[in-house]
């Protein structure tokens, strides 16, 4: 952790998504915030979820305009949640390795197992419903080509978004004082 | 971290650190952590590596044995 600290060359981990200067300034931001607060990180949690539920359940609206500005503007709010809910974890859960301390690497990885849990839940539920769908019946005829949009995107960011979301919901309220 | 309420560490880091006149983001410099574990460790939330109870020992200058127990100082 130090290292990134001495290391005024920046880097980004491309699969990680986070670059080394925006991850330590998320470590070192002293700067009260509600999300440092688990309160406010459940809600944030609780909208994130409740925005991608919204995002798949598009699919069942018939005019075609209203869908697709329903999905557009859902789409760009998840977006936003889910930025917000990585700096309310300051990046941990998507931080490499070489920038966390043990603490912080056993926090991530203990809800890792968890996240991971739901992403392969939800990849078997997306699994079904792709073969339904694609399998011909009612569900065929009634989403059809809807569901590429709707469902495959609401997946899409709940599955990128899970790790944050645990780690937000579990992580503690943090002390004030621990910067004294 | 669930081992910590099974196997709960007793330390002293708090006090030796003030004795030392140090903040807890410059003994998080010296042992190469973020401050807030040092937080977390102070406060018996977290129980180190035994890698991260030498470094702290070695910032500390004291011997790890009076920097943590397994029974209540």
């Amino acid at each position: 952790m130090n290292d990134a600290k001495q290391n005024p060359k920046d880097r980004f981990y491309w699969i990680e998504g986070v670059s080394r200067g925006e991850v330590v300034r998320a470590l070192s931001d002293h700067r009260p915030s509600p999300l440092r607060r688990q309160g406010p990180r459940r809600l944030l949690v609780s909208s994130a979820a409740l925005v991608m539920t919204a995002l798949a359940l598009t699919v069942f609206i018939d005019q075609t305009k209203i869908r697709t500005y329903s999905e557009v503007i859902l789409m760009v709010l998840g977006l936003c949640l889910f930025a917000f809910l990585r700096q309310s974890v300051r990046l941990i859960s998507e931080a490499p390795n070489e920038l966390l301390d043990e603490r912080q690497i056993a926090l991530r990885d203990a809800n890792y197992k968890v996240a991971y849990g739901g992403i392969s839940t939800l990849t078997l539920v997306y699994g079904v419903l792709l073969s339904l769908v694609t399998g011909g019946g009612w569900l065929e005829e009634q989403l059809g080509d809807r569901f590429w949009t709707g469902i495959a995107s609401s997946y899409l960011l709940c599955a990128s978004s899970l790790p944050a979301m645990v780690l937000a919901w579990n992580m503690p309220s943090e002390p004030q004082d621990d910067a004294a | 971290m669930g081992r910590q309420k099974e196997d709960p560490l007793f330390n002293r880091i708090e006090p030796l650190r003030v004795a030392k006149g140090l903040s807890r983001q410059q003994l998080a410099d010296a042992v190469g952590v973020h401050y807030q574990t040092i937080g977390y460790l102070e406060r018996g939330e977290y129980s180190p590596s035994l890698t991260l109870a030498l470094r702290l020992s070695e910032a500390l200058g004291r011997p790890v044995e009076e920097l943590f127990s397994v029974r209540p100082f």
